[in-house]
Formats: structure tokens, C-alpha cells, sequence
């Protein structure tokens, strides 16, 4: 028993340091490193017809806003090369109303009301929009987005390469400061985008593509089947659906757009927990396609896989504390000398912790925004909060998965009774 | 035991130190905004040198000017400083000629018209409101003009070459940044151009528009 709590407890401290050494990876890049290009200098000469789709329900407050700057946007609007589709799903308030507004005002804008649909998801809507989508590159929109001027013509630009499958541009927060969740979000999402993001642009690796301020190629998404509409986390499913079939998504730093983040720690709890249950998801559906696959370099697979990881990372933390005080009280580690454990846990609090810190230093150093970097620190009690929410994720994530899997199995073995049966009539 | 309850104290206070400074800014905020995003901007294949314009405007603005004399004309010269850089900028209020083989090492600003002879070397970025002539073999970092814009054959621009108004290139040129016109581009034979951009562009007899 003492041997098995030992080896997990050391496979524990394998794979956090691991990720450790991928932050310093990721910030040495972007800090010190030389910087890759998204295509920037086709942005505006590059035009191709575009579909925009913003799916929204209840989303009255923010609706027309959005509307707005797509209806603004700096795009050659001639013969249909760009149309922007909002998709009502299933309000309940004015958002129908304000989506027909604009509709009857401008041609290119077409509204599409889903009203009683049997599956109220995202992807569901967005799904639906796609059938009315006529141009050769989807974007996609969520509603409390605040696209700028340029946002297009620059997302656009890496299709230039015809390998590119998606676009995935930088999301930034805008809430007023009012709350510090609100503050701590904001340089959290700087390092997720600043850092992450674009240093697995520059080193060739997995950028992802983010569900919102971005989009695809229409062709490759009637290829590869659409959105899973049963997805908690759709944009990671898309994401590795394009690499494991040999394409890539683009990270285009330079488009810049402003979300309204959750300002509620139950709202951000919620969030949160979603995206856990998805992301694992689909660690469960593409870790092994992601080793074996025939597109990926050995980089790119070692990324994919810690990308596919991340949200497994928390409860391996809560799992490591748990173990680490059994045995401590209970058996200490067979290469006991306490000092040696004192010696990796205390190296993994400097080395280790400092790595996800210093990539949101070096995120907003990079974005001259020096003051925020006193709120650094401020994160912690955030990160314990993501542990606990994220842990319990992916426990439901997993029983979700086991439960599945049992019913494909009982479902598969009911029909080949039916068949033997129905051969022996 | 109150050793024990200093020390505990003490160890709280290091703990909550380190929370410190993220209270002081979250209470009062110096840098409380979102990232700054320029939600209006277009993409436009002239930006650059209408961002040079707009800082020339600003540096007219200030009255930190020194008169001096170059090449026997009258010139005013300041300088500005940056956080990392200092840069020095030349001004002429007329007409200003450049004989041949100089260097300029800072950016000027003219505001009548430039010539400039054979085989000079512009470090800075240049402004001209009048029209300007560009020699043969120059080399420059970047050049904008409010008049018409020729440059001279078997040169060299490091930047953008921008005019309201029409934009020669002599043959033999190379252009590292965008050329941009108002009215025409015409490029005089052979020339080594990355991105053009203009109503009308022309390349050495023949038209295309």
C-alpha cells in the first residue's frame, strides 16, 4: 500500500512539474523569443466571402451592440461577400425582436429564430445557423462580444494558407473593475492568451481555437460533421478534430475583442465546471488519436496531450495533498528521508507555482500594464477555488463517461441480440 | 508561549504582506481599465505614415525648437525623448535642398518643398508638406508628402513612401514598406516593391487601374 500511495505520489509531482516546465517554455518564447506572424500583412488585401453567426438567447442587454459593430465592420459588403447571421435560441425576451430590427434594416443581416428546439446548446445553434451560411469562412461571434473595425479583415487573413482550417483571435475582458474577481479574471485571460496562445503559434504547436472571435473554413466544417451539439466544450472538439486531420488553427494576437467575463464566483464557478466537464471530454476522445496520429510532430503531440490535460491537473493537486498528508501521518514514503520530500515539494512551491505566475507577469509586462501586476498574488485564492470546482468537474466528467459507455455497451449488445434473434426467425 | 503567538503573528504578517500590494491596487486603482482596444480602427494601407503625420503634428505644436544653420539655410532642430530612445528631429519652414552626398541623421520635417541630390543617406523619417524630389541612389528610412513624391532611380527606402498626391518610383528602386498614394503610383521600369497601394497605378508606359 505504502509503495502504490509513494509511486502516485511521485507520478503526481512527474506530471505537475512537467506542466511547470511548459509555463517557463511558453514564457521564455514570448518574453525572449522571436515572434511569429499570423498573416498580418494580408489583413485587408486577402477579402474572402464571409458568414458571421452569433448565436444568442436572452441576450437583449447586449444584442443590438454586436449587431452594431458587424453591421459597422470595415468588409466589402458587395454581393453577399459578407453576411452576418444572428440566430435567436429560443428567447424568451426582446432579443427576437431586436435580431428582426436589423434583419429589415440591412440586407446582409438574416435572421434565423429557433423557437422549441428539443436540444438548447450552443453548438445546436450554431449548427443551425451554419445551414444558412452561404460564404467559403465562418466566424463566430458570442453576444456580449465587441468586435473591433478591423476584426475581420485581419481573422480572415491566415486563410491565406490553405492549410489553415481555423482562426482564433485574443479575447479581453472589459468589465469595469467593481469587483475583484473581475481583475483577477482579466490577467488571467492576459497569460491564457498573451502567453499560452501565442507561443504555441510561434512554436509551431497547438493553438486552440477558443469558441468565440474566431471561425473555420465552411468546407471543413460540412467535412468533419459540424458541432457535436451535445458538447460542453465544442471549441476544443473542433480544435483537435483539425489537427488530427492534418490541419491547423492560426493564432492571430492582434485581433483584440471585448467580452463582458462573469463577475460572480458562482457564475464563473458554473463556467468553469462546464468547460471542465468538456474539456475532459474529450481527453477521454482524443488522447490516444492525438499519440498516434500521423500529422502531429512529437512537440505537437506532447502539447496536445498536456493541452488535453489541463483540466485534469486540478484534481491531481487535491489527489496529491490527500495522499501527501496520508502519508505523512500514516506511512511515510519508503525513500522516507523527510527531507527529500521536503526538498521536492518545497523546490515544486518555488520553481513549479512560479511558472504560472511568471507567465502572467510576462503577459502583462508585454501589455505595458504594469500596476496589475501587484494583483498577481490575488490569484491565489482563485486557484483554490479552480481546484475544488475543476475537481469535482472531472469527477462528473468521468462518471458521465463510464455511464455512457455503459449504455453504448448494453445498447450495442440489445441490438446484436435483436439481430441473432430476427436471423433465427 | 507567547513566543509561540509572536511568531504566529509574525508569519501571518509575511503571509498577508504578500496580498498587499494587489489590495492597495484593487482599492485604489491606478491601472483599472481593460487593455486598450481601438475599437474604430480600419485597416488602412496608408496607417503608417498617417500615424508619422499625426506625431509631426504634435512636435509643431511644442515651441522647444533651437534655430540653427545647415547647409546654409535656416533650420530648426529638438529633440524628444522616449522612455527608451531619444530622437532628434530637423524642421525648415520653406523650401529646403539637400546637396548631394550628405546624411541626415535625424527626421526633418519640411514644410515647403525638398530636393535632395545624388547619393544622400536619411536615417530619420521625412515629412514633406510641399512636393519632393528624391536623387539617384538615396537611401531612407521612410518618407511621406503631402505634394506630389518622386523617388530617384537605384534607391532605397527602408519604410513606407506615401503621398496625397501622385508617387513616382524610379527604375531600379527598392521599396522595403508600402507604397501608398492618394492619386497614382507610377513605378518607372523595373522596381523591387512589396505592397502597393493606390486608385490608380501605373507601371512605366502602360496603365492599369
Amino acid at each position: 500500500m505504502s509503495l502504490l500511495v509513494d509511486l502516485i505520489l511521485l507520478s503526481i509531482f512527474l506530471v505537475l512539474f512537467s506542466y511547470a516546465i511548459r509555463h517557463y517554455r511558453f514564457y521564455w518564447n514570448r518574453t525572449f523569443g522571436v515572434q511569429g506572424e499570423a498573416f498580418e500583412r494580408f489583413a485587408g488585401a486577402y477579402t474572402p466571402s464571409v458568414s458571421i453567426l452569433c448565436p444568442m438567447r436572452n441576450e437583449e442587454k447586449v444584442a443590438s451592440r454586436l449587431l452594431s459593430s458587424l453591421v459597422e465592420m470595415d468588409y466589402n459588403k458587395d454581393n453577399g461577400r459578407y453576411e452576418v447571421i444572428a440566430i435567436d435560441d429560443n428567447s424568451t425576451d426582446r432579443t427576437p425582436q431586436i435580431i428582426d430590427e436589423y434583419a429589415a434594416k440591412c440586407p446582409f443581416v438574416k435572421a434565423i429564430h429557433r423557437s422549441g428546439s428539443p436540444i438548447l446548446s450552443k453548438p445546436a445553434a450554431l449548427n443551425a445557423g451554419l445551414t444558412f451560411a452561404r460564404n467559403k469562412i465562418v466566424l463566430f461571434f458570442d453576444a456580449d462580444y465587441i468586435p473591433p473595425k478591423d476584426c475581420v479583415k485581419k481573422l480572415v487573413a491566415p486563410f491565406t494558407d490553405p492549410l489553415v482550417a481555423g482562426v482564433m483571435g485574443r479575447v479581453v475582458p472589459v468589465n469595469p473593475p467593481e469587483t475583484m474577481l473581475s481583475r483577477v479574471f482579466e490577467i488571467e485571460r492576459a497569460a491564457g492568451y498573451q502567453i499560452d496562445q501565442q507561443a504555441r503559434h510561434n512554436l509551431g504547436l497547438i493553438p486552440q481555437y477558443g469558441g468565440t472571435v474566431g471561425g473555420f473554413r465552411r468546407a471543413f466544417l460540412s467535412d468533419h460533421g459540424r458541432f457535436d451539439p451535445y458538447h460542453m466544450a465544442e471549441d476544443t472538439d473542433v480544435t483537435y478534430k483539425a489537427y488530427l486531420s492534418g490541419w491547423k488553427i492560426c493564432y492571430v494576437n492582434t485581433v483584440e475583442c471585448y467580452e463582458e467575463a462573469a463577475t460572480q464566483v458562482r457564475q464563473r464557478g458554473a463556467q468553469v465546471r462546464r468547460w471542465t466537464i468538456g474539456h475532459n471530454y474529450c481527453m477521454f476522445d482524443y488522447a490516444l488519436r492525438t499519440i498516434t496520429s500521423r500529422f502531429l510532430t512529437f512537440w505537437s503531440k506532447l502539447d496536445g496531450i498536456m493541452l488535453l490535460g489541463v483540466y485534469l491537473q486540478p484534481f491531481l493537486i487535491l489527489s496529491g495533498w490527500a495522499l501527501g498528508i496520508y502519508s505523512y501521518l500514516f506511512e511515510p514514503p519508503f525513500w522516507s528521508p523527510l527531507l527529500v520530500a521536503l526538498f521536492l515539494t518545497l523546490s515544486y512551491n518555488v520553481v513549479g507555482n512560479l511558472g504560472l505566475f511568471s507567465e502572467i507577469g510576462s503577459a502583462l509586462y508585454l501589455d505595458r500594464r504594469g500596476r496589475s501586476i501587484w494583483l498577481t498574488t490575488l490569484m491565489l485564492p482563485t486557484v483554490l477555488y479552480y481546484v475544488a470546482v475543476e475537481s469535482r468537474g472531472f469527477i462528473r466528467a468521468v462518471l458521465a463517461h463510464l455511464t455512457v459507455r455503459r449504455r453504448r455497451r448494453k445498447a450495442a449488445s440489445e441490438s446484436r441480440t435483436t439481430v441473432s434473434k430476427s436471423e433465427a426467425t | 508561549m507567547i513566543e509561540y503567538f509572536i511568531l504566529m503573528g509574525v508569519l501571518l504578517m509575511m503571509f498577508l504582506l504578500a496580498f498587499l500590494p494587489g489590495y492597495l491596487e484593487y482599492r485604489a486603482p491606478r491601472d483599472s481599465g481593460p487593455l486598450r482596444i481601438d475599437l474604430s480602427r480600419p485597416i488602412e494601407p496608408r496607417s503608417e505614415a498617417l500615424r508619422f503625420r499625426k506625431t509631426i503634428d504634435s512636435f509643431l505644436k511644442d515651441q522647444e525648437w533651437k534655430q540653427k544653420s545647415l547647409w546654409g539655410q535656416s533650420v530648426y532642430e529638438r529633440e524628444s525623448k522616449t522612455e527608451h530612445s531619444s530622437l532628434k528631429i530637423l524642421r525648415t519652414d520653406g523650401n529646403m535642398a539637400i546637396p548631394a552626398g550628405s546624411v541626415v541623421e535625424s527626421a526633418l520635417i519640411v514644410l515647403g518643398d525638398l530636393v535632395s541630390g545624388e547619393n544622400c543617406k536619411f536615417n530619420g523619417l521625412v515629412y514633406v508638406k510641399g512636393r519632393c524630389q528624391i536623387g539617384r541612389h538615396n537611401e531612407l528610412a521612410g518618407l511621406t508628402s503631402v505634394g506630389d513624391l518622386s523617388v530617384g532611380e537605384e534607391s532605397k527606402i527602408l519604410g513606407f513612401v506615401d503621398s496625397d498626391g501622385v508617387v513616382r518610383i524610379g527604375a531600379g528602386s527598392i521599396i522595403l514598406g508600402p507604397v501608398s498614394s492618394g492619386r497614382t503610383v507610377t513605378l518607372g521600369g523595373s522596381c523591387d516593391v512589396r505592397r502597393l497601394s493606390s486608385h490608380a497605378i501605373e507601371i512605366a508606359s502602360r496603365s492599369s487601374s
